[in-house]
């Protein structure tokens, strides 16, 4: 009975919860100045300071300021700056590699926080050497290739015989005679040794030696090679890129076999670092534009950048325009063709899409599926695009100028018929496109998320509900529906992702100005997007060439003459080398000598 | 000085071109009808004499002084003060005509496509995108003209020879209209009357200086005039040149009156896009103009901070004339009065200057 | 990005304030035909024929049906008004709850006595309307117009619009009536090379032929609008009216239209019966085709025009009622001298009657004589109104038969 009571009254009477407090971040009592902060007790310094005059780091801005929206001047490199692939930091002179075991030990553990972080494994190990050396290696479980890393370790342990003779180093004797491992170097500051030990290499450091060798041995589990997802084509290869930058570059390299294809490296991102591979041409990119790239990859300062969409917005010419200034594909095929034209593409490790720049509308709107088949199917097919692509753009907008400003276009029996069935529905048009457009945006971003069990379900129901049943409902009138479904389609048919995201965006306004100003709206919307559009540079390159200004190259922009007639390259890179073929590039096609090749 | 836009031969063509086509779409070619009755064409053929010779006027104030301009000419032979004054009157010649074009496009487009809308809306947008493309430069605009005239010009011819089945060759008879008199001299002088010379000597910096001001001037006057003949032959063989001389807009009217079949007719609001698109490149082009000179004539580096208060000037005084007959009429009166910077004084600086030139050299001799 | 922030403001508001003539479709009513009737003392009686979308569309109560008919049916209001239409808009609203539109109207139809007193000062506000079509028919009606419009209820087709227009094509085939447009008639009613003409309609008061009355059978065809029998009181379109400047002057009958096509170059096809020139009683059904269109040549030299007038037929004979063999080469040629004689003779009446009649140029001579003249004073002083009904006109008729159809050897029935 007594039980009862004390529960009842524990019910309904207020208690204070005893329960831990919730979790507030407070503010950080550190200076404010700096951008990071509670940097955990290890007493490095901020990475990015600010100091007068060099770099300032406000997030995303772009070097320099300019008087006029949309044009972005890049400031000229002012004298005595470093060309540093890193952002400025504290130098590391004191923090050097100890001859003596202990302290390096130490210092590793230090850095790594062991015995708490148990991602650094540490296996000392004795050389057999008369005398014996001691030593020990680490390297980061999951990221080390375990098999080489025993080879290596076998090695040391088993198969050395070293003889006492200091000539050099001990380090370099050792990396030159024992290590086995394809990429070695030397190394003896602990940042760089971090640097290296996060990315799956391995560290040496012996007993006497003021250097630690440093081994390559990447090897965790990666995605293999597989189809593309993205950009499928029906003929041509079928490989794709993969999250780890050397295949990447390997993939990209097997086509292209030439000398002059340069890989430069580099690492941005200064709290960890990402690698960043510049590929190019060495004979054939224009040299301007390959140094303008590399200047503008190497000049972001940022801590770290994940992925290439964010790089791509690190370096494009006009952060605030619609249209994306660099091409993003994760075809190797189609980065080889687009390099032996002359272009420079860039790949980011961790990331499947590669950049290629310098990128011109049309290029956007080309895939690989016309190049590889006959030049009369690509000009089908890309006729077929262009067409989409203004259906995309303009289709409901035209719709709506039509139907509410100018109704003598539409013949009188479709007219009557679009307003006995406009009759029932209770909405303008205007509402009741923006219903349908956003209705469909919205299928489109929810299928990407939807798990896959129930994903087929959803589509039927999805199309259910938003078709048929909503026009039984009265809410919509069946011509909107197609006209929808029309469009979408058509805006799925554009290559580039971000050009059919711009052009999704820029259908918006057409909408709203077609119905406040019929096709007087939707031409002024027409000129201030082609304005636009022919104002904005890719890497200095006009973003409409070869129609913007006209340039040389005709036989590949949207009509596709044969292959065999496109002799030059485009125009508009400046590349090198102009000429890509022979004047007579089929040579069996006889020319008064039975087939001899000629030119 | 200010920094050198350069673009190609074949974009400053186009640009002038369809600059110059705007009247057109306007009432021009009825008042054209109304002087020369079934021989409106022939003025226009005129006309383009007239404006070759104009070109070729222009070509040798050009010619002794490379990498000048009009305004520099006018300076270096008036004078300094005299030279900025004229030059400051040159601007405010831009100002006037944006202003009556701007009045002008906008009431046809009430009276075609959108009779409920306010005029000053209409009016707005023009100036909106007129401020935009004079923004973005002379460059810009050049390239985006470049790119859509393909369509313009193409739907243009497609309008006129759509109109193929109600062609009848009689109604350009009888061939001289009201007269050789009125044909030729009243009509080709109303017809040759084009700013775009003068501007494209203003400009000419632009293109690659002057040597090629003759060809790029020339051809583009060859197209435009090409067009505007084109076009009145059309409009007379399809409305009989008295219906013609009442329509208000003679382009729309014939855009009414295709007529393929019961699904294809009364198209004609496919062509106001193309009709807005000319609109807007002529209004920019001189309203850039207009910031250019001013820019020029008072010595300051870069014409873009004119452009907004000029823009705002255009558009006030755009609204003056009362209605749309009156507004017409003005328009006419600018255009005549145009006459003195297109022809009187460019001759007055041409004599100047070459007698200043035969005074030096007899100096120097 | 400065700048965006100073012109967003200005769309937003610019969007706020409305949409200004934007007209949904259910706020408006399409008229599809306005007919002109005479009112009382200056005023006329203008019908509007409305269509109805939610018949059309089959909404409303098993629609269907007549099409435009079901529940509803296309509205009839008739209108007093001040001589012009557009202020009969107006008073059309007082009783309509939307806003008249005439952007589909395809016909206008005036009735005789509005034709006959001019009709200029209708065609003014017409013409100066936007909304207009240039392309929309003109008829004259027998009758009242808006008697015309009620009783015509086309089974064939959803909407009257639909029918005129597909008269055009009919008219291909039987020639027996001709099409105007709306900007055709304007610019004839202003022009002195040519006058307007419009085709008739009316409703068949007729039910069955009386016994006394045998209509020609050489002359097909030979009724104006209405008088054709037909037990149903169904539309006829058939004649011309014709005007003269903006009034009408008189009426041709099916078979005088014939031959006025055939004048101007529009007979592209049309049934013809003469009879058989070698047996008298029988007759022979030939369908002529316009070989190439007819030349004209005019002659001012003299004291009265001369016009010299070729015109090139290419009949295929449809049918042969004496059997005798006229595909064989010296029986066509009998047959096409007949044939050329009958065609001669009734286009000279035809134009007789013009010139004496209806003192009107329908043809488009006027349009050839204009090309002697060098300027317009010199044409306007010649007077073509005047000088035309005096011409003298000259007619060759070249006939060629081409084709027999299935038949190429008559055998005479045993």
């Amino acid at each position: 009975m007594k039980e009862i009571l004390k529960n009842i009254i524990q019910l309904i009477s207020y208690r204070e919860s005893a329960g831990p407090e919730d979790f507030i971040l407070e503010e950080n009592l550190f200076d404010k100045k700096a951008v990071e902060s509670n940097q955990g007790g290890s007493g490095e310094p901020p990475i990015f300071a600010e100091k007068e005059g060099a770099d300032s780091v406000n997030e995303g801005r772009d070097e320099g300021s300019s008087q006029s929206k949309g044009r972005v001047r890049s400031r000229r490199r002012k004298k005595g700056e470093s060309s540093g692939e890193e952002p400025e930091q504290q130098s590391n002179g004191g923090d050097q590699v100890h001859g003596s075991l202990e302290q390096n030990r130490n210092r590793i553990d230090q850095i790594y926080g062991l015995p708490v972080n148990k991602d650094l494994i540490v296996r000392s190990f004795t050389m057999g050497t008369s005398p014996p050396t001691g030593g020990f290696a680490i390297f980061i479980d999951g990221l080390a290739d375990r098999t080489t890393v025993n080879l290596l370790l076998q090695n040391l342990m088993v198969h050395t015989r070293m003889y006492c003779n200091n000539e050099g180093s001990p380090a370099s004797y050792i990396m030159k005679n024992l290590l086995p491992g394809s990429q070695i170097r030397t190394l003896d500051s602990f940042k760089k040794i971090a640097d290296s030990v996060n990315y799956g290499d391995t560290a040496f450091f012996f007993q006497g030696s003021a250097q630690a060798i440093v081994v390559e041995t990447k090897g965790w589990e990666r995605r293999a090679v597989s189809r593309p997802n993205v950009e499928q084509t029906i003929s041509g290869p079928q490989e794709s890129f993969v999250e780890n930058l050397r295949v990447n570059t390997g993939l990209v390299r097997k086509i292209i076999r030439s000398e002059k294809l340069f890989t430069e490296l580099f690492q941005i991102g200064a709290r960890f670092p990402s690698d960043v591979a510049v590929m190019y041409l060495k004979d054939l990119a224009n040299p301007q534009l390959v140094e303008e790239v590399k200047r503008r990859i190497s000049s972001i300062t940022v801590d770290y950048v994940n992925d290439i969409g964010i790089l791509e917005q690190f370096i494009e010419d006009d952060p605030y325009s619609m249209n994306s200034q660099t091409l993003s594909t994760e075809r190797p095929d189609r980065v080889a063709a687009l390099l032996a034209e002359g272009k420079v593409a860039i790949l980011l490790g961790g990331s499947p899409f590669a950049l290629v720049v310098p990128v011109t509308m049309y290029s956007q709107m080309h895939t690989g599926e016309e190049v590889y088949l006959r030049w009369q199917y690509g000009t089908f097919l890309r006729y077929i695009r262009t067409i989409s692509f203004y259906l995309a753009l303009l289709l409901p907008g035209s719709y709506l100028a039509v139907v509410l400003y100018h109704q003598e276009m539409v013949p009188t029996e479709l007219l009557l018929f679009i307003a006995g069935n406009r009759e029932k529905v209770p909405f303008p048009t205007l509402v009741e496109m923006l219903l349908m457009e956003f209705s469909f945006e919205l299928v489109r971003e929810a299928g990407l998320r939807i798990p896959g069990i129930i994903g087929s379900t959803i589509g039927i129901v999805g199309a259910l509900i938003l078709g048929q049943t909503a026009v039984q409902a009265n809410i919509v009138s069946p011509i909107l529906v197609i006209l929808v479904a029309v469009t979408g389609l058509a805006s799925f048919s554009i290559p580039s992702y971000s050009l059919a995201f711009a052009v999704r965006i820029y259908r918006f306004f057409y909408i709203i100005m077609g119905s406040v100003l019929g096709f007087f709206g939707i031409s002024i919307v027409l000129y201030v997007q082609i304005l636009l559009t022919t104002n904005l540079k890719s890497f200095g390159v006009p973003y409409l060439s070869p129609t913007g200004p006209r340039t040389h190259s005709g036989p590949d922009i949207v009509f596709r003459l044969p292959i065999f007639m496109h002799r030059r390259r485009p125009d508009y890179l400046n590349p090198q080398d102009d000429i890509r073929m022979s004047q007579n590039p089929r040579g069996w096609v006889e020319e008064g000598n039975g087939g001899e090749k000629q030119g | 000085m200010r920094s050198r836009v350069s673009f190609g031969m074949a974009e400053a063509v186009v640009l002038l071109t369809m600059s110059s086509m705007a009247r057109i779409f306007l009432p021009f070619p009825r008042y054209l009808v109304e002087l020369s009755g079934p021989a409106a064409w022939l003025s226009s053929v005129a006309g383009l004499f007239l404006a070759l010779l104009q070109v070729y006027l222009f070509y040798i104030i050009l010619k002794p002084y490379p990498g000048e301009n009009i305004m520099d000419i006018t300076e270096r032979t008036l004078g300094k003060v005299a030279g900025a004054a004229l030059n400051i009157y040159y601007g405010f010649f831009f100002i006037t005509i944006a202003a009556g074009f701007t009045r002008i496009f906008s009431e046809a487009l009430l009276v075609s496509a959108l009779p409920r809308t306010p005029i000053s809306v209409v009016a707005t947008s023009f100036m909106l995108i007129a401020v935009m493309g004079a923004y973005l430069g002379l460059e810009t605009m050049a390239r985006s003209t470049r790119l859509t005239y393909p369509f313009v010009l193409g739907g243009i011819v497609v309008l006129l020879f759509g109109l193929l089945p109600r062609w009848e060759i009689s109604n350009l008879f009888p061939i001289l209209g009201s007269g050789p008199v009125n044909v030729f001299i009243k009509g080709g002088f109303n017809a040759a009357i084009v700013t775009e010379i003068f501007l494209a000597a203003v400009i000419v910096q632009s293109f690659k200086g002057q040597e090629v001001f003759g060809k790029i001037t020339s051809r583009a006057m060859l197209m435009s005039f090409g067009y505007l003949i084109i076009l009145e032959m059309v409009f007379i063989m399809t409305i009989n040149w008295n219906s013609a001389q009442e329509s208000t807009l003679p382009f729309y009217q014939l855009s009414r009156l295709i007529y393929f079949g019961r699904f294809f007719q009364r198209v004609e609001s496919i062509f106001i896009i193309i009709w807005s698109f000319i609109g807007m490149i002529k209004i920019s082009l001189t309203l850039y103009a207009s910031a250019f000179v001013l820019a020029h004539a008072f010595r300051l580096p870069d014409h873009r901070p004119l452009v907004l208060p000029l823009a705002v000037i255009i558009y006030s005084l755009s609204f003056l004339p009362p209605d749309l007959p009156s507004s017409l009429e003005l328009e006419r009166i600018i255009r005549m009065h145009g006459v003195l910077p297109s022809i009187i004084l460019p001759v007055l600086v041409l004599v100047l200057d070459r007698f200043r030139r035969r005074g030096s050299k007899n100096e120097a001799s | 990005m400065r700048l965006l922030k100073i012109i967003a403001p200005l769309i937003l508001v610019l969007l706020m304030a409305g949409c200004w003539g934007k007209r949904e479709t259910d706020e408006i009513a399409y008229v599809l035909v306005m007919g002109f009737d005479k009112g009382p003392g200056h005023f006329s009686v203008i019908s509007f024929q409305i269509a109805n979308p939610k018949a059309i569309a089959g909404l409303s109560g098993g629609g269907g049906g007549k099409g435009v008919g079901g529940g509803d049916e296309p509205l009839f209001i008739e209108n007093i008004v001040a001589k012009l239409p557009i202020g009969a808009f107006n008073l059309l609203n007082v009783e309509r709850s939307r806003e008249i539109s005439l952007l589909h109207t395809t016909a206008f139809i005036f009735s005789e006595e509005v034709a006959r007193q001019g009709v200029a000062h209708y065609l003014n506000p017409l013409g100066r309307y936007r909304e207009t079509r240039g392309t929309a028919f003109v008829f004259v009606c027998r009758g009242k117009a808006s008697e015309f419009m009620k009783k015509n209820q086309p089974v064939l087709e959803v909407t009257p619009s639909k029918q005129y227009a597909m008269l055009a094509l009919t008219n291909k085939i039987h020639g027996l009536t001709q099409v105007t447009q709306f900007t055709d008639f304007y610019q004839g009613s202003k022009s002195v090379d040519v006058n307007p003409t419009a085709p008739l309609v009316g409703i068949s008061k007729k039910e069955e032929l009386s016994k006394s009355e045998i209509p020609p059978h050489n002359k097909l065809g030979d009724y104006l609008a209405g008088d054709m029998p037909s037990v149903e009181k169904d539309p006829q379109f058939i004649g011309t009216a014709v005007f003269r400047k903006d009034r009408m002057v008189g009426e041709l009958t099916g078979d005088e239209t014939r031959y006025f096509n055939m004048i101007i170059g529009k007979l592209n096809q049309s049934f013809l019966i003469i009879d058989d020139p070698k047996k008298k009683g029988q007759s022979v059904g030939m369908t002529l085709r316009q070989a190439r269109k007819p030349e004209v040549k005019v002659n001012l030299a003299g004291e009265r025009p001369e016009i010299e007038l070729r015109i090139y037929q290419e009949p295929e004979i449809a049918g042969v009622t004496s059997g005798i063999n006229y595909e064989s080469p010296e029986m066509k040629k009998v047959l096409e001298k007949a044939l050329a004689n009958i065609i001669r003779k009734r286009c000279e009446s035809l134009i007789t009657r013009t010139q004496e009649e209806f003192r009107s140029d329908i043809f488009g001579f006027g349009r050839k004589a204009k090309r002697k003249f060098i300027t317009l004073e010199k044409w306007k002083k010649y007077n073509w109104d005047e000088a035309f009904p005096q011409a003298r006109v000259d007619i060759i008729v070249h006939v060629k038969i081409r084709r027999t159809g299935l038949m190429l050897n008559t055998r005479p029935t045993q």
